[in-house]
């Protein structure tokens, strides 16, 4: 048998790194580094690794169930017709689904008359894709190469835990050039704070107003921030001349990026997320950029914003991020997150390496997959979606005038999401612990004291 | 001329996908010894494959030995789970596996170095921290570059 290699993108983040697979017949044997890739080079993070494993899990789901037993996908279909066609149904849609999934979620919503569907992902996540539909004239979106090119990089939590891949980028900007630039917001030391030439360490979750600060030093307008600069800093708990450089050596760069990673510890991501943006435009040549935890976050929330509308949000923000990782899962079929949930009828999903799909990545770009495999017996949401109502769904073409329409945007006032910043009240202390390159190992402390006196 | 894999401390942001690679490659259990410096810091300490290789003089059933191709190579039929050879390493790379009673080592990617590509490791490095290099390459650059002052295992590597 000839091996063959195929490539495919992992979708574990959105950052979209490449990866390939070595196949043997309709077999997937081995996972391999894709070095000709420009998003990571072949290189990949421990999660990536997992990724062989939405192909030949051995506990991954099969036939469809009721009530946890095997059914045939007949009875299992009618089961579900008859649950959304009785009543109020709920759909959510996965973070991780293609966009022509999600497409077709939105449009059995429509043909089912209501509008009910809300994506599922991690709830910090979903927060700060409000953000992006604040307004902001003359917003840029940065690309991968803008990273590794800029000569200040201004990054708003834990990014190297969530995308480590980027840790090449970042080191570019760290060594490339003297007097670069490299400023941490976040109340930790993490592995993103071990590069910083300027480390904010701010109050748990208050990084919204320290932005908030940034922008009235930038803004230079004391009517839009109700609050002085040093009433923030001590609210923030940063020394003013802290908060003043930070600023200054930010707009002061040639070439500038604000990465952006939103998480549970942060309070408002929305106007994190708004704040990245507005601080793009206060300076020549300044962009930003948000990684997400989830790979087709912003694909799957645009398609059903251009499709449905205004929708109500979930009741319950708790539900929401717990069924988002329940459908997130879908592919291993990790029955354990499903069961928890307490699912009548389980349907086994194609995953995205076994099904044809676009899906739009942190920076925008689209990143269309190719089936590596055969199905181990699900079927694409697609499909289903076919199965239970008569859809009438357009081409490849379709999916991407709604994607290209973007998110939709809606004016706002400046002056007041400043002025909600202000309210916001710093969380408990944070527990997580130091981290040092050296810390107490001996070993290692040797090694360097050696060097450094025989060297 | 041999290679080796080195380690730039300045660069390495403690992600673990080398282990996550070599756990990958080698029926999921990682071959690599990590420096346990926090919480979530652990470096990753890689065997030096030494040219009188402490662990191969202490063990009792010659089952590390030094191969023709100047590698350091342990086998897994001779392996007792002794722990000598743990005890043995002067840089604290072999760590055992206390539950299958064996010790792991580095076999620098065996299957992948005969098709003449590198280690899963240096393949997988997030950061650009692991290169795979010829051993005098490396002394040479380290001599020029002053930010590669913390490259760990190349300042052994010159004093083997």
């Amino acid at each position: 048998m000839v091996k063959t290699l195929k490539r495919s993108a992992c979708l574990f983040c959105s950052l979209g790194c490449g990866l390939m697979f070595r196949t043997q017949g309709a077999e997937v044997v081995a996972l391999d580094y894709d070095k000709e890739n420009p998003v990571n080079n072949g290189s990949l993070c421990p999660r990536g690794h997992y990724n062989i494993e939405l192909i030949n899990h051995p506990q991954r789901l099969v036939h469809p169930q009721i009530k946890q037993k095997p059914v045939s996908w007949d009875e299992a279909l009618l089961e579900v017709k008859r649950g959304l066609t009785s009543g109020e149904a709920q759909i959510a849609v996965s973070c991780l689904m293609s966009n022509e999934d999600a497409y077709c979620a939105a449009k059995l919503a429509q043909s089912l008359g209501h509008k009910n569907i809300w994506a599922a992902g991690a709830a910090a996540d979903l927060e700060a894709y409000q953000g992006l539909k604040y307004e902001v004239p003359g917003a840029k979106t940065a690309t991968l190469e803008d990273i590794g090119n800029a000569e200040c990089l201004l990054i708003i939590g834990d990014i190297l835990t969530r995308s480590p891949v980027l840790s090449k980028r970042i080191n570019r900007v760290k060594y490339g050039k003297r007097g670069n630039r490299i400023i941490v917001i976040d109340p930790d030391t993490t592995h993103t704070s071990w590069f910083a030439t300027e480390h904010l360490r701010i109050r748990p979750g208050m990084e919204a107003l320290a932005l908030a600060g940034l922008l009235k030093v930038l803004l230079n307008d004391k009517e839009k921030l109700h609050l002085s600069l040093d009433t923030v800093a001590e609210k923030v708990g940063l020394p003013t001349e802290k908060l003043l450089q930070a600023a200054n050596s930010f707009s002061a760069a040639a070439s500038g990026c604000i990465i952006f990673a939103p998480g549970a510890d942060k309070k408002r991501n929305d106007l994190i997320q708004y704040f990245t943006r507005v601080l793009s435009t206060t300076s020549v040549n300044k962009k930003s950029i948000t990684f997400y935890s989830y790979g087709n976050c912003l694909g799957v929330n645009i398609i059903l914003d251009q499709m449905i509308g205004d929708r109500p949000t979930p009741a319950h923000p708790a539900e929401n991020s717990r069924l988002g990782n329940a459908a997130a899962d879908y592919f291993t079929s990790d029955s354990t997150e499903l069961v928890e949930v307490s699912a009548d009828v389980l349907l086994p999903l194609a995953s995205h390496l076994e099904d044809k799909g676009s899906f739009m990545l942190a920076d925008g770009r689209i990143e269309s997959l190719d089936p590596i495999a055969p199905r181990v017996g699900g079927k694409s949401f697609r499909e289903i979606c076919l199965a239970l109502t008569d859809l009438k769904v357009g081409g490849e073409n379709e999916v991407l005038d709604v994607i290209n329409r973007g998110v939709p945007q809606k004016k706002v006032d400046l002056a007041e999401l400043l002025n909600q910043a202000r309210l916001i009240e710093p969380l408990a202390a944070s527990p997580r612990e130091e981290i040092t390159h050296f810390g107490d190992n001996q070993l290692v402390k040797n090694f360097f004291w050696y060097r450094v006196n025989n060297g | 001329m041999v290679s080796r894999v080195y380690l730039n401390l300045d660069l390495c942001c403690g992600c673990r996908s080398c282990a996550a690679a070599c756990a990958y490659g080698h029926h999921l259990q990682s071959l690599l010894g990590h420096n346990k410096l926090g919480p979530t810091a652990e470096p990753p300490l890689h065997c030096l494959h030494c040219e009188q290789p402490a662990c191969a003089a202490a063990c009792p059933n010659e089952a590390m030995q030094k191969q023709a191709d100047q590698t350091v190579q342990r086998s897994h039929f001779k392996c007792v789970g002794c722990l000598s050879c743990t005890v043995a390493c002067p840089f604290g790379v072999i760590q055992p596996d206390l539950s299958k009673h064996i010790t792991p080592k580095c076999d620098l990617c065996l299957d992948r170095m005969s098709k003449g590509e590198i280690p899963r490791c240096v393949s997988a490095c997030t950061s650009g921290a692991l290169s795979f290099a010829e051993v005098d390459e490396q002394v040479a650059d380290e001599k020029k570059n002053l930010a590669s002052v913390r490259i760990l295992s190349n300042f052994i590597g010159r004093r083997r």
